[in-house]
């Protein structure tokens, strides 16, 4: 009986632990202990398995947003800046 | 506008000493270089495509100004990044009540999917990309912009942290939260995220 609630309340802790440390154990920024930390807790719990698993996904997919082609705006961004900087444009942007 | 197509490629250090000390040509090349992923980034700050574009041009007359501060132990373009989100930061302040959502992409549900004629998991990446990026713009920005700097733009926590000036500890609790909230809100779609198997 109190061996099942000690078990009980250890979970709890990991729990909380694992869900707080995800990010960074989906970024590799976790020491050697805390990544086996995590994938102990993770192995044992579905609901931190799911959290890993989607959050590897959004972050994969995330990535993919960032590497699509940006609009071309450089050419005018310049143009602007030079005719800011040229008409001696102040602190505040005014000129 | 200088012809940049015939230029050797030049260092970027080396640009930026060269525009540090007055060359405008090596300084259009770092706009050149850099202003389409500002532009790019700055939209998914949360500007729309005017805002985008002056915020792009403000940053890099910031920069022109302060290139005899930049240290070089940044680089760059996170250096950039850091004056771009500051002033946005400035204007989403001034702007928005809370809720009101920015589209932040381009692109449309239709182009998307046009990207993925193939095998179903390539669609779901679609639609999962298209939902996390307007769930992006219902993030308060707050923590919208360390999910953008780390996942989106590929800036390590080092980078992403000193871009928007904060402790890496401080920077890993915010993304962990945005990530979260992110995930919350895609878990509110119709379909959900992936589930492991």
């Amino acid at each position: 009986m109190i061996g099942r609630l000690i078990e009980r309340l250890r979970f709890a802790r990991e729990h909380r632990w694992a869900q707080r440390h995800m990010s960074e154990y989906l970024d590799g920024e976790l020491d050697r202990r805390g990544r086996e930390r995590a994938e102990r807790h993770t192995h044992e719990c579905v609901e931190c398995e799911e959290l890993l698993a989607s959050l590897r996904a959004m972050v994969k997919t995330l990535s993919g947003i960032g590497g699509e082609p940006a609009r071309a705006v450089a050419a005018s961004v310049f143009a602007g800046v030079h005719q800011r900087l040229a008409g001696g444009v102040g602190d505040d942007g005014s000129l | 506008m200088t012809d940049l197509s015939d230029r050797p490629v030049v260092d970027e250090a080396t640009l930026v000493r060269r525009a540090a000390e007055g060359e405008m040509a090596a300084f259009e090349e770092l706009v050149m270089r850099h202003a389409d992923r500002l532009y790019a980034a700055l939209r998914r700050f949360g500007l729309d495509d005017g805002e985008a574009q002056e915020v792009a041009q403000e940053t890099f007359i910031r920069a022109w100004r302060g290139l005899d501060r930049f240290e070089g132990r940044s680089q760059f373009f996170t250096w950039l990044y850091r004056i771009g989100f500051n002033e946005t930061h400035r204007r989403l302040g001034r702007r928005r009540p809370a809720g009101s959502v920015v589209s932040i992409e381009e692109r449309t549900v239709e182009d998307l999917a046009d990207d993925a004629p193939g095998p179903a998991t390539r669609a779901e990446q679609s639609e999962l990309r298209v939902a996390l990026s307007e769930a992006l713009g219902e993030l308060p920005s707050d923590l919208r912009a360390p999910v953008v700097l780390r996942d989106v733009e590929g800036l390590s926590t080092e980078e992403a942290a000193s871009v928007l000036e904060l402790g890496e500890a401080a920077f890993k609790s915010r993304l962990h939260r945005g990530r979260m909230a992110l995930r919350a809100l895609i878990g509110q779609g119709p379909w959900g995220l992936p589930k492991p198997g």
